[in-house]
């Protein structure tokens, strides 16, 4: 017997057979990343804007407790992944218990991040140092993974998915372009004296994400780093300050890239821009104390044509 | 007359429409998924990315619509993973959660007209860049038979897509709406009288099919 809609149902199912349907995009891929994601920040501590107002009568309690957990390594690690940016997540790698004593400057007391990275290093004991900001003793010396693909600056404008941004009045003196994998782009212009270069600006896609580990230094001096919140353009910022780091780039699905791993000994600004999902992240690798690495960073403008 | 696709699941293009993975291998995935192994999880996204992009693409009629939406299906869907019952079927319950975001999406952005206009341009490029002569009088009756289906409204539209263009089982309908089975069978019979009564008033080219 015939149903009364059977041509109607066979034309639909025609249809939706025939229909031409766009290819199918990496939506695995996708998820994979925002989930990855997602469970990394779900790891974070989020503060709300005005967290001391709500935080301040809990401090000293949390200190304390802090304080005690320190002594577990494990727990010291997974401390330290609390900090970092969309783009960044940061591992303090655990400091082989010595007596030697180094000398950490005070972060400023209104930043919610220092707070915590206070926390992480040794209290000081010693006197302290006159300037607020140490000084590296040279600026990274760039590894081959970095530093692949020379190219002229408009040459590595042409190349790239989104613009790139400049000091004003300067221009780099090497630029070099790197397409990582196809997944995301970085570029490096370097400034100054390519063998001991004044300023390294890196730019890089937000799906390649950073990651930096503290460092722990062949003579087991406990890790020295200082991380300051700060702002550029209105914008949280991290600057990294008092002891090399380990950088690795990491992929879209959070694997570090292989041979991207290097040490960073230099001051270090680091600050996104963008959407959630396409943003950009910015790392000015410097000589130059905070405020002079945020005028910098605050000066960037694109590039013109 | 053309059998339904409910046991074979294949596309023309050779896209498995339908899980790779066992019934049984499927529940271990998921097992593992709800336990936070987002390996397992991109196993099953990567078995129904597919469907779900697709199923997305049918009732949001743009590419990026319909990925945005599938992408935050399977993320929302890893979310609620904890309320997901071990033992019941994975893909209308996802299904569920891909149409819902492909719904929001249009209410959202209040732009379904628009949609619908860009999908039959797109069509219509496609039909003038690909083989002329091809079925060409089967493809303007497909082309006009999705401008009247268009004219329904969303629910009925995506009743249509989830039956007869993604070819689900009534069951999986049922369970896809969150609605008893009867209610589909009752509501499917409504929604073609509806779309016979367009076709009749605006597309009389289609007569023969009604």
């Amino acid at each position: 017997m015939m149903n009364e809609f059977e041509k109607l149902e066979n034309a639909l199912l025609r249809a939706g057979r025939e229909m031409e349907y766009p290819a199918t995009p990496a939506i695995a891929a996708r998820v994979r990343t925002a989930l990855t994601r997602e469970v990394s920040s779900s790891e974070s501590v989020v503060m709300p804007r005005n967290w001391w107002r709500v935080l301040v009568p809990l401090a000293a309690a949390l200190i304390l407790a802090l304080a005690l957990l320190f002594a577990i390594p494990n727990t010291r690690e997974a401390i330290g992944q609390f900090l970092g940016l969309r783009g960044l997540q940061i591992f303090y790698v655990t400091p082989t218990p010595t007596a030697l004593p180094t000398l950490t400057p005070r972060p400023s007391p209104t930043a919610a991040v220092t707070s915590v990275g206070e926390t992480l290093n040794p209290p000081m004991t010693e006197t302290p140092r006159a300037t607020a900001t140490p000084r590296p003793t040279r600026t990274p010396t760039a590894q081959p993974f970095t530093l692949c693909c020379e190219m002229t600056l408009a040459e590595a404008q042409r190349r790239a998915r989104f613009n790139l941004l400049v000091p004003p009045n300067e221009a780099p003196s090497k630029v070099y372009y790197l397409d990582i994998f196809n997944n995301g782009e970085q570029v490096v212009m370097v400034f100054g004296d390519p063998k001991n270069p004044r300023m390294t600006l890196f730019q890089m896609q937000r799906w390649v994400y950073g990651k930096i580990v503290g460092r722990v230094f062949e003579k087991q001096v406990p890790p020295q780093a200082v991380i300051d919140e700060t702002q550029v353009n209105g914008e949280r910022a991290l600057w990294f300050s008092g002891a090399p780091h380990r950088l690795v780039v990491l992929d879209q699905y959070g694997e570090p890239v292989p041979g991207s791993a290097r040490t960073v000994d230099a001051n270090t600004l680091v600050w996104e821009t963008g959407d959630e999902d396409r943003g950009i992240v910015y790392r000015i690798e410097t000589k130059a104390a905070l405020k002079e690495a945020v005028q910098i960073a605050e000066s960037l403008q694109e590039v013109k044509p | 007359m053309l059998q339904p696709l409910y046991s074979s699941w294949e596309s023309k293009n050779g896209f498995p429409l339908r899980a790779m993975e066992p019934i049984e291998q499927e529940q271990q995935l998921i097992r593992r998924a709800k336990s936070g192994d987002i390996a397992a999880y991109d196993a099953l996204v990567r078995a129904y990315e597919t469907l779900a992009f697709r199923a997305a693409y049918l009732i949001t009629r743009d590419e990026h619509e319909a990925a945005d939406a599938a992408q935050d299906a399977f993320v929302r869907a890893y979310r609620a993973l904890g309320s997901f019952r071990l033992g019941e079927p994975f893909r209308p319950w996802l299904m569920r959660i891909v149409t819902n975001q492909a719904l929001n999406r249009i209410q959202a952005i209040k732009r379904r007209v628009n949609m619908n206009e860009r999908y039959v341009k797109a069509e219509t490029e496609n039909r003038e860049t690909s083989d002329a002569q091809t079925h060409l009088e089967t493809r303007e009756q497909n082309e006009k038979l999705m401008r009247a289906v268009s004219r329904l409204k969303a629910d009925d539209q995506t009743l249509i897509t989830l039956r007869y263009f993604l070819e689900l089982p009534e069951i999986e309908v049922a369970q896809t709406l969150n609605i008893p089975q009867g209610t589909v069978k009752s509501r499917l019979h409504r929604t073609l009288a509806k779309l016979r009564e367009i076709i009749r008033a605006e597309f009389p080219d289609l007569a023969e099919i009604v």
